[in-house]
This record gives structure tokens, sequence and C-alpha cells, in this order.
């Protein structure tokens, strides 16, 4: 840190650029009002300069209320002083003056600097403003500008004077090119956007020409906040929240996950990929004592079965997107190149002249890519202090849509947004006062706000945002909801209150006249806090964070009557290895099922009156809506289990695959699951090629190449930490489907190619995971299989289900002291993420589909359905049954689940998110609060528009529009 | 060569004087009429940096159609002098005349050097490819069946460029590759050891690509063809990834494209293109103009792309790690300037960040902005128009600038981008 004098340090960049001037400086060219409208920031005017507003809002109506106090005029005049509002515009640069006061002469309306230019002209600043604040003490205003890298000092004179509105400006110059400001304290900070620094302005002493302190920073500043004097930091290079005390110390929180941070969380002076306990960047517990990482050595490992080098047969067998000679390590020459990670082959991949880890690009030796990180920031912050209730810093990380909430009372604590126990928000009482009526008291009803313990079973650091990604936050206190009037209070109260029966003065409800003189806002009414996050389609979206004083961090809710407040279902949709199975009014045949039918019409549309209405059924309410998050669900028959995926696999001698990225206990894997690898046919034993059927056209066989790839499935016997063991006598293969040879086809002329791929797809339903598909390998030894393989881990004769948000949701944990993975029971049980099809005997069905009778519903329990498995989790119940077939004799015939049949749904929980937008703004890239007043400046940056809104819980007002 | 009707202009306020002049010409290149002059730009669309580091290359669009054609015309970085190569014959300018409404010239590069170029005319639907030979800082300029003018400029015969090319499509049958509507962008893909380079070409109108490969000498020769979203405007490659991204002007989604993997069933069978997905941006509904120019970052992480809904820049992640749903993956949506159209990248450098260039058309500026802070951190006075944008580096001569093609300034701006100079920032030139 430095302090320089302030004469010598930038005199002569003083002397040279800047521009002090008496009075009004030749105005911006004149243009229509709003343009690009970056920043605002507000002020009183004041007589001879502005000052910092005061407020009186006990006038009966808001518009009487005052928010400027009286000014004597240079004439003699006393008026009420206007609201001054200082838009920063981008286009063409420059302070444009609102009057927002609406009591004040003229009403809320853009104020135009020299009436004699035609159009409102504003305030020239510097190119390429960013940011517009007010000084401490409201004299002033300080536009920071990126392109001219300087600060434009905006005096406001006066404005309804004789003189008309007069101002000065001067300008400041900074070292370099800023990226963010903020007044902390009687400073005005700036941060640097080229170098790791912040200048600090003490603007108290002497705005015009004020002392600078440099601050070395670890790195370069995106945004500046601060509490009580103490700098909250993002940063442009580094996915971090800061906090920097009074004192100099730094605490620091990651946005990403523990891996990727940057940070030495456990002290060992090892980070992220550095640290052996990190096992990839989404890893976020760097603690532990690993051993460090060691590539793995593939050269000396046998190539496929049939002498086939992984370079050249056809496949991408390390799944990092390249195959055979893409793959440079191939390209290089190296044995079984595409074995070999690309951050341990020894190849600058992505020709930067750093080469494996010493690219920081390559996380660890087994990275498979050298030639990417992860893309995070821009990131921002946004700091709310909510009295008794706390004081939180939330912080924007667009790259994983996250918003993270920390406890900043005392150091930067991570909140759980999620996982918390549930929290209820009391209710208020009240007696709403009507004028010579016996009202009898009312009550907000309490709110009750649950966890969504799937979510933090799941391991979620922050809140998930919506798709529509965020550009700025801000936060504020929210008007009441009982008392939309903000009464400070009186000296030596600690609530807000109102003498009650004076004349013209605000009313609000709560009042009551029989007990008191005075009256007493109510215990939490004034205690709302919101966070509000500009998002790129032009709306805010809206962060419950403290409500009636108590913190709740979620999305503002959409529905907060409860009987609103239940959950829904989209109407399912099925797929087939992916491909989309169309879905008419019947059940095509051949498939599983979720429940007896997809819909049912229940009644038919009367015109002019009703719609037809429908109900799906198979997806039944689990129970408390509150703890049904929204998210799209997919419910697979041995579907993949999520996280338990690898390539280049192998088996060592005792059926062991370990794989120390995957934690394939506490992803869900259980013992009878299926290790399904994949390897090129040639590289497989000739009695693990796989099985071949014919596609038959009539009498002609059509002519095929053999598969490329060989699937087998082992069951997995022993779930580890990071491995799994397989009994190797259990392999089975797989069938592939033939790939057609077309040439052949034609050559032989016994059958068309399109009646062979006819022959081919209704081939496919049978072929791949019917039981009786599925062909013993008999006592496979290892050394049938290639050294290395692609590998996931299925769930056995079960569905998986896996939600969107929550992944698939189970009890097992690691316990490290037994060294075995159990099941949890303390664990709620609506942890479920399998769910088993009913058994039926073959003919069970009576037709095909079966009917809603048969099956039973609701409120037929007596059908097939009343012996079903069901699976319960939190956001719904489920059956699932097996699909049918009709033969060419009428027979019907049940069909048993096909691997990777998929049914894939929508459930929408009562936690839908609210936004609010004034008209259609089209990009709003901030959002200005007006604290004293607790509204909004909601600014258009595209449209050309600023909009003043006022946000009480759920009533959302739009006061006025300035374009 | 069929007549082909003028859809709505690009960048287009002269739209309806090209349209009305093209419904009584039919929008088949004129036979007679004067050449395109060789010092003189007229409604440039484009910028093209050479490999050599030591010419920019402008496409002149003929937008008023007052010459036979579009030309591409080479200028000197450190004069700004319109170049001339010498020959036997004596100086002949270093350009060639090309189809009117033409869209940017891509190059193709063997050793450091361009061999040749690749310019779309709108109008004639045609892909004109450009020879170049000797001196690579002047180099000499041909083109099949080309004429030279009595100025020397090479006028490339408009029979000779490439309409509807015969092919051998996927199943190996002889077929016609069409261009499609109104071509305008163009991408050339750098081979490798075993992988011939690629051009791929673009129709705004149904989103037709149409790739070829290129020969040592720059030959195309047809491929494959794809049909994506229609108003298909740029193409940018991510350096390691190879993926291709295409700009749409009718759509808030960016598509996102690849090299099918060989067949290896088929190992000689063409390389076929393959549409992975698109990229949904943020949008508002009122908007009928979305993406234009595409950029990616050098490290591969990042896409930037000039937006119109509205006017800003849009930082996308295009990392490995990136969000699973493509409708997550906008970092930033940075609000620009009226109606940017193209976008230039300029790598870390002299203590700055990556920085990224937008063109602003209507508001006559050049943004600047830092996308790992989501803000314009400069915004810098430009000509009258500015649309296709280069950048170029080349520390030999201790050049870093942008070069702007400004479409009704009828001439080429050049912003210095050194910030140790003191015009940092600065138009310092305006080519006209």
């Amino acid at each position: 840190m430095s302090r320089l004098p302030s004469s010598a340090r930038i005199a002569a960049a003083l002397l040279t650029t800047s521009c002090f001037l008496a009075c009004s400086p030749t105005p911006a060219t004149p243009t229509g009002a709003i343009r690009t409208p970056i920043d605002f920031a507000f002020a009183c005017e004041g007589e001879g300069q502005t000052q910092l507003p005061t407020l009186d809002e006990r006038a009966s109506s808001l518009d009487n209320a005052r928010l400027c106090p009286d000014i004597t005029l240079s004439d003699g005049r006393e008026v009420e002083g206007h609201g001054v509002g200082a838009l920063l515009s981008g286009s063409p640069p420059g302070v444009l003056l609102l009057q927002t006061n609406p009591h004040s002469s003229g009403g809320r309306r853009v104020l135009d600097t020299d009436r004699a230019i035609p159009g409102y002209n504003r305030i020239p600043v510097g190119d390429a403003p960013i940011r517009i604040l007010t000084a401490p003490d409201g004299s002033s205003f300080f536009a920071v500008s990126a392109g001219d890298a300087s600060i434009t000092r905006v005096v406001v004179e006066g404005i309804q004077g004789p003189e008309g509105l007069t101002f000065s400006t001067h300008e400041i110059p900074l070292p370099g090119v800023p990226s963010d400001a903020q007044i902390v304290g009687d400073q005005l900070a700036v941060s640097a956007a080229h170098e790791p620094a912040l200048w600090l302005f003490d603007v108290s002493v002497d705005p015009v020409n004020p002392d600078v302190e440099i601050i070395e920073l670890p790195g370069r500043v995106a945004t500046i906040n601060h509490l009580n004097g103490e700098l909250i930091l993002t940063w442009i290079d580094r996915p971090v929240l800061s906090r920097r005390t009074v004192e100099g110390a730094w605490i620091e929180r990651g946005l990403v996950p523990a891996c990727q941070d940057g940070l030495d969380q456990d002290g060992d002076g090892l980070v992220d990929a550095a640290d052996p306990d990190c096992l990839d960047p989404e890893d976020d517990d760097e603690a532990g004592t690993s051993a460090p990482r060691q590539a793995d050595d593939v050269s000396g490992d046998l190539v496929g079965f049939g002498g086939v080098d992984p370079c050249e047969d056809g496949l991408d067998n390390d799944d990092d997107g390249l195959t055979d000679e893409e793959d440079s390590a191939c390209a290089a020459g190296l044995p079984n190149g595409e074995w070999v990670a690309n951050c341990a082959d020894g190849i600058d991949n992505d020709g930067d002249g750093l080469t494996d880890t010493e690219d920081h690009a390559c996380y660890g030796p087994l990275d498979r890519s050298e030639g990417q990180l992860p893309a995070t920031g821009p990131h921002r912050a946004a700091v709310l202090d909510a009295g008794d209730a706390g004081v939180f810093v939330y912080a924007l990380s667009p790259g994983r849509h996250e918003l993270h909430v920390f406890d900043a009372t005392d150091g930067l604590e991570p909140v759980d947004v999620y996982g918390h126990e549930e929290i209820e928000i009391p209710a208020i009482a009240y007696s709403p006062y009507v004028e010579g009526s016996d009202a009898e008291p009312s009550t907000l009803e309490p709110i009750r706000v649950t966890g969504k313990p799937g979510l933090a079973f799941a391991g979620k650091r922050a809140q998930r945002l919506p798709s529509v990604g965020g550009l700025g936050l801000a936060a504020q206190r929210l008007r009441g909801e009982l008392w939309e009037h903000i009464i400070t209070p009186e000296s030596g109260e600690s609530r807000p209150s109102l003498e009650f029966g004076i004349t013209g003065a605000y009313r609000p409800p709560g009042c009551d006249p029989e007990f008191t003189d005075r009256c007493v806002q109510p215990r939490g009414d004034d205690d709302t806090y919101y966070v509000y996050m500009s998002r790129m389609d032009g709306r805010l979206q809206m962060i419950e964070a403290v409500r009636r004083g108590v913190p709740v961090h979620r999305m503002a809710q959409t529905y907060s009557d409860k009987d609103l407040r239940g959950t829904a279902v989209d109407k399912p949709s099925l797929s087939l290895r992916g491909e989309r199975v169309p879905l008419g009014n019947n059940l095509p045949e051949g498939h599983a099922f979720l429940g007896p039918l997809v819909q049912e019409k229940l009644t038919e549309k009367i015109e002019d009156e009703s719609p037809a209405t429908y109900r799906h059924y198979g997806l039944w309410p689990a129970g408390d809506p509150e703890l049904v998050p929204s998210q799209f669900w997919t419910v697979t028959y041995e579907g993949e289990i999520p996280g338990a995926k690898g390539a280049l696999g192998s088996l060592n001698e005792t059926a062991r695959l370990e794989a120390p990225h995957v934690g394939f206990c506490e992803a869900g894997v259980s013992v009878g699951d299926w290790l399904a690898i994949t390897a090129p046919a040639s590289a497989v034993s000739p009695e693990l090629q796989p099985p071949q059927p014919d596609i038959a056209v009539g009498e002609a066989v059509c002519a095929a190449r053999p598969p490329v790839s060989a699937r087998i499935d082992i069951r997995i016997v022993t779930v580890g930490e990071d491995w799994v063991e397989v009994d190797l006598s259990t392999a089975r293969l797989r069938p592939e489907p033939p790939v057609l040879d077309e040439d052949a086809i034609l050559a032989e002329k016994q059958v068309s190619v399109s009646a062979c791929s006819a022959a081919l797809e209704n081939l496919q339903l049978a072929l791949t995971n019917q039981p009786d598909s599925l062909k013993p390998a008999g006592d496979l030894t290892l050394d049938q299989l290639p050294a290395r393989f692609s590998w996931s881990v299925r769930a056995a004769q079960a569905w998986t289900v896996v939600g969107s948000q929550t992944g698939l949701l189970h009890r097992q944990v690691w316990d490290a002291q037994s060294g075995s993975c159990v099941v949890d029971d303390t664990l709620d049980e609506r942890l479920q993420g399998r769910l088993q099809t009913a058994e039926l005997e073959k003919d069970a069905y009576t037709q095909c589909p079966p009917s809603l009778e048969q099956i039973g519903v609701e409120s037929l329990p007596t059908g097939i359905g009343a012996e079903a498995p069901e699976l319960t989790n939190y956001s719904f119940r489920a059956q699932a049954f097996p699909g049918c077939r009709a033969s060419d004799t009428g027979e019907i015939e049940v069909l048993a689940p096909q691997r990777d049949t998929s049914w894939g749904f929508n459930v929408y929980g009562p936690d839908a998110p609210k936004t609010v937008s004034a008209q259609s703004v089209l990009l709003g890239a901030r959002t200005g609060t007006i604290d004293a007043t607790r509204r909004l400046m909601q600014l258009d940056t595209s449209g050309g528009k600023a909009h003043i809104l006022q946000i009480r819980p759920g009533v959302e007002r739009l006061l006025q529009t300035f374009e | 060569m069929n007549a082909r009707p003028l859809p709505i202009g690009w960048p287009g306020t002269l739209s309806w004087l090209a349209l009305s002049l093209c419904l009584m010409s039919a929008c088949e290149r004129p036979a007679t009429g004067p050449h395109h002059p060789v010092d003189a730009f007229d409604y440039p669309v484009a910028v093209t940096a050479d490999p050599s580091g030591e010419l920019v290359w402008v496409t002149s669009g003929n937008f008023d159609l007052a010459w036979r054609g579009g030309a591409v015309l080479a200028i000197h970085v450190k004069d700004h002098s319109f170049v001339t190569a010498e020959t036997e014959d004596g100086p002949i300018p270093v350009g060639a005349e090309i189809g009117s409404f033409p869209g940017p010239m891509e190059l193709l590069k063997d050793q450091g050097r361009a061999v040749a170029g690749y310019v779309l005319s709108r109008t004639e639907a045609a892909l004109y490819q450009i020879q170049l030979s000797g001196e690579p800082t002047a180099p000499v300029v041909d083109c099949p069946g080309g004429e030279r003018a009595e100025s020397g400029l090479i006028s490339c015969a408009a029979e000779a460029a490439l309409d509807d090319v015969p092919y051998t499509d996927e199943e190996e049958e002889p077929a016609t590759l069409d261009l499609g509507t109104d071509p305008y962008g163009a991408l050339v893909v750098e081979g490798h050891a075993d992988s011939p380079a690629l051009l791929l070409t673009g129709a705004m109108v149904e989103g037709t690509v149409a790739m070829f490969e290129l020969d040592d000498d720059g030959t195309p020769e047809g491929l494959a063809s794809l049909d994506i979203t229609g108003g298909l405007l740029d193409f940018a490659a991510n350096p390691l990834t190879g993926r291709i991204y295409a700009s749409h002007k009718f759509s808030n989604a960016i598509s996102v494209l690849a090299l099918a993997p060989r067949n290896p069933q088929k190992p000689t069978a063409p390389r076929q293109l393959e549409k992975l997905g698109s990229i949904p941006l943020p949008s508002n509904l009122l908007s009928s103009d979305h993406a234009r120019g595409l950029e990616v970052s050098p490290d591969g992480r990042r896409l930037y792309a000039a937006y119109r809904a509205p006017s800003s820049v849009v930082v996308i992640d295009v990392s490995d790690q990136a969000s699973a749903d493509p409708a997550e993956r906008v970092l930033a949506k940075v609000p620009v300037h009226s109606r940017p159209s193209d976008i230039a990248v300029a790598p870390a450098s002299h203590g700055l960040p990556e920085l990224v260039y937008v063109s602003c058309y209507q508001g006559d500026r050049i943004d600047v902005v830092d996308p790992s802070l989501g803000l314009v951190i400069d915004s810098i006075d430009a000509g009258d128009g500015p649309a296709g944008i280069a950048f170029l580096q080349n520390d030999e001569l201790g050049i870093r600038r942008l070069y702007v093609a400004n479409f009704h300034g009828q001439s080429m701006g050049v912003i210095e981008l050194n910030p140790g100079s003191d015009a940092f920032h600065t138009q310092i030139a305006e080519v006209r």
C-alpha cells in the first residue's frame, strides 16, 4: 500500500487535463431525452449544490409526502427542493437530470440543461461511463468513465432559481482504466480494470482535488461493495468473493467448487489441481491426505485382442471427441495413443507452448483435455444489511447459473439455502382501521418455508437461477406489507409509530384506536428485504432475502396463497435409446410405461364455455408440495447412474475397476448393478463378439456388416468409495444393431435397401435388451477383454429416476471407518431413485394397451396397480408397468421393459420464481436503488427508458417512466 | 447462372436502392459498364487481415451498382496505400473485381502466407475463388477466367464463379451442391496432416451451409451440404475443439456444427457436416434482427456474438465445462451502441486483457468490451456506418490495430490498439 502526496501525484495530469468550469459548460449535443442509461444516483436540490434527501411520509398520500427539504432560492422564494436523479448515459456520454419529486413544481420529468438548444441536453462526462455515485454528503455526483479513464465531478448548483438549471463539472484523472467504483465511507473507491489495484480518493476533504491512496490487491477487481467500511470484492480473474477487513486481512470464499476456486481450503499449501485431494474441477472438497496422482502408464498395455491398435479402431476410445489420428497422441505415434490422457502425453496439445501439467488448462495428469478451462464470471455481488436479521452478501456466478448467499455478520459464511430446517415466518396480527366502523382484527398468515432435502443431498451450494442469466444485483429494504409509507422511528422509539387521529396524516392498517393514541407498526412489517437481479431478458428477478425479519433466501414466489401453492406435471414424453417415440392418444405397443395411460380426457370441450379437461395418470402428488422443486425428471429403465461413467477403464486381477474421479458409493451405485463395458468389437475375444441376428425380409436375409462395438454387462458385487468389483461369471453379451451393407444388398438384388431398413427398425425393438436377447459370456477371463475400455454403471432390472437438479436420490454414504458403503437410515426415506417394474404374468393384459380399469387408478385400487411396486420421492409417486404387444392371432403378450426406455416430464413446484419489469424493458444492465424511498430505478439500457418501481411483498407498482 | 431475388439488404439502408436497381437489371452481373476503381471503395462491407501481417483486404460492396462489380482491394498496413504488385508488364493493382453485394474474403493460408481467397456474391449466389501468388506482401491476384481491365485490376469471370457445383454425396452418388440463396458468410477451416482444408459457405435465406474441400492450390471441390436455420450470416471456428458456430439474423440461436466422425465402414466417403445443437440467446420478443458477427476467443473458451435483440455483445461459455443446458451458457449480455455488426477479438497483450471490439453500424462507433468484466470500457469514434472489422497485430512493424470497413463513409478506418501509443483507441487514419 502506498500513499502518494496530493500535489505530486498526478498534478501534471490534472493541470493539463482537468477543466474546471466555473459555470455551466457547453452541454452535450441535444438528443431525445434518454439514451443508453447505464447507472443512476440520487440527491436533493439544495442551495448552490445538492444535498442528501430527507424523508417525511406522514402525509396521507404518498404523493404529498416529502422527499426533499425546502430551499430558499436566490430571489428569496422558498420552495420544496427537486429530487435530483442523475441518470448516467452512455450514448452520448453524459448525465441526464431527472426531477423525481412528485410534489415539487412541475412534477416528475426529465430536466433540460440548456433550453436554448432544442431537445433534452445532458451534462457531458468522459467516454464509456460505467458508474455514477452520490458524494457522501450529497453535494455532488461522481461519474466514472472507463474510456477517458477519468471521474467527472458534477455539481448541480440549482434548478428552480431564476438562473434556471446551473451546474459545474470538474474532471479528475484516473491512473488507469476503471472497472467499478463505489462510495465507501468518506472515500470514493475505484478499482482498476487492467491492474491489481484499488484507488481510494478521499473526497471528504477536497472533492475537487482529492488525495488518492493506492491499494495493491491480489487480482483485478470486477465489482466493489462495502460493509461498514470493509470492502466486499469480486474479481475479474478469480472466482472468489473477498472481504477485506479494516485491518487489511482477507476473508475469501469460492464461487465455484473448492477444487477450481484458486483457494487453499485445507491449508496444505496445495491449491486445486495441485492438491491430490482434488479429483476434478467439480470436486467441492479439497481436504484430505491423498497421494499425488500419477499418470496412467498405458504404454505397456496390450493392444486389442485382435491386435488392433486403439489408434486404428475407428473409435474415440478416451471419449475426448477425437478419433484415432485426430488424437494428437496417436498422430505423434505414442503406443496406444488413444488411451493416453492429453495431460500426460508429453504433447503441447493446444499449442500454447505449455505441455501437460505445466499447462494450467490441465487438471492433473488424468485430465483428458489440455485445451480448456471452465469459463467463469463476470461475477457480481450485493450487500444486504438487514439489521437484526443479519448481514448478507449475495454473489452471482453467471457461468454456473448460481446465486451464492453468505452470512457476513462475522466473516463470510456460506448459507445453506436448500438444506435448512423448516422456517416459519410469523403471522402479523393487526386491526384494519376503517373510519367509524368496528372492523375485526385481521391477520397476515404465517408463511412456511421448507428446505429442499433432496437438493441439499445432491450437494447444491447456491440458489439455482432460472435459465435466463443475470447481469447485476441490487439489494433493498422493502416498504411494509401493511404500512406502505416509511415512518422513521422517533427518538427513543424502537419501532416506527404514528400519532393517531391527526387530520391529513397517514393512517396505516394496524392502528387500534381503542387502546392507544399512537399507532405502532406491527413487528416484522418493516423488516422485509429483497435482492434484485437484472436479467438478460430485461426483467428483474426478485429474491426474497428476509421476510418479516426472518432470513429465507429464496426466489420471490409467484403464489403466496396456500391454496394456489400446488404442484403440476407436464404430459410425459417417451424416448427409446435417445429417440423420441411419438405418443398419440394410445400408448404405442411394446413400451413399458408409468401408470396406466399417458392421459385421459375428463370432459369434452364446451364451445364458448369451457375447454376439454385432461388428467395425467401414473404420476401422483407426493404429499407436501412445498418440498417439490421445479425440475425435469427422466425415468429410464436400466439407465446409467449419473456420474458413474468413464473411459480408459481397466479391470485388475481381482476384477476391480478403479476410477479416482468417481464416487461410486455416493453416486448411488448398488450391489447387483451392471458394469456396462463398451469396447471395439475387434479388441475383444471371439467369444465376446456381439450376437449378430439376421435381418430378415421374408425368406431373404439382408447383407450386414458386423457391429463395431461389443457391449458386455457384468454384475457389481462390491461397491467401494472410488472402485467397484465385479463377478466375471455373470458377464452377459448385449446384442448390437448390425449395420446394413447397402452396397452388398444392391449387388445381390434380392431385396431392397428400404425393406431392409424397415426390417432393421423392427428388429431394434426386440434386439437390444429383452432378457432373452442377452447371451451369457460363459467364464469370462480378463484376457478376453481389451486392456482399456469405456464403461458406465447401469441400474439392474430397475428404472433410474433422475431429477435435473436433484440427480439420483438415494441414501448411500461411504463409511470411512468401516470401509463400506452403507445406507444412512437417518436420511429421509423419500430419497428414492429406483423404481421396480410391476411383475406380471405373460398374459396379464386383456387388451393392448391395457385399460384404465385393469391397471387401476386412484379411484380403482383393485387393479393390477394395487400390487405394483411404487416409488415415492419428494416430488411424486409413480409405478411402472411392462409394455404389451398384440400378436397376429390377437393374443396380448406382456413385454419386459427395454434398456434405455425413458419417460421424461416436468414437475412444477409451488416455488415458481417471480419476476417484475416495467413494460417491455429490452436490456436492463443495472438497477439503481433510491435508498431513501425504497424504490427502484429500472434502467432499460437498450430501450432508452428509466422506470421508477415500488415493490412491496406481493405488490409491484410502476410509479413513473422517463423516456 | 440463375437470376435471384435480392433479400432484405445488409447492412440495409441502401437495400431499397439496390432492390430497385436489381429489379431493373434482374440482378445479373452487367456485362458492360465501368470496372471497379483500383483506389476507392464503394460501400465497403468487410475487412480481412492477411496472414503476412502487412496487408488487409477490403471488400467493396458496389451496393449502388455503380460499377461492373464489387471488389477486394489490398491495403498496406505500413502506409495505408493501395497495394500494387510488380510484374513483367509493370505494376498492377493487388485486388480483384468480383460480383456485387459480396461478403467478407476468407483466406486459405499455407506456411504463413495467403494462397487463395474466397468471396461470395449475394446477387449472383456464386463463389469467387481468388488465387494469390508471388510476393506474400504484394501478391499477384488471379482468378478463373479473369481478364485484366485497363487499370490492371483482374476482373473475375462471373461464368467461372461457382454456383451449382457437382459433387459426390454421402451415398457416393453424383449430386449438385447449391450455395443457396443470398450467400454471404464463409469460413476456411485449416487443414492438418491427413485432413485437407475446408471451405464453408452460408446462405442467408435458407440457411444452407455448403462445404468444400480445398486442394493444395486452393481449388474447391464440393463435399457436402447441410440446411440449418435461415438468416445465416457468419461463422466462427473454435481453434481447440474444431466446432463451428453460425449466427442467424432471423433467430436468437447460435448453431453449433462439427465435422461428423468418419464412418469406419465407409472410410473413403466424403466428410459430412453435422449440426450438434444450438445455443439460444436471451432475446426480447419484439426483435426480428438477431446475431451478426461471431468470434471465438483464442483459448477456445468463449464465443462472442454481435447481437441486435437488443444491441449488445453476448458472451457465451463454449468451454468443455460449459453447462449441459445450452440456454445456460450465456455469461453476459453487454449493451453497446446501436446495431452492432461485426466482432474482433484482440488477444491479451501489452498489459491489456483480452478485449472484444464491436462495430456499431448505426452508432458510428467501435465499442470496446472487456468480456471478463461484462462492461464497455471504451467507445471509439469511427467513420460513417462501421460494418466489417479485422484485428491485425504485427510485432515486427509495431502494429496492433483494428481495420474498419465504413459502409457509408466509403472508407476503411484504422484504429490504434497499442496502449503505449498516444493515439490508443482513436481512429488514426481513414483510407478512401
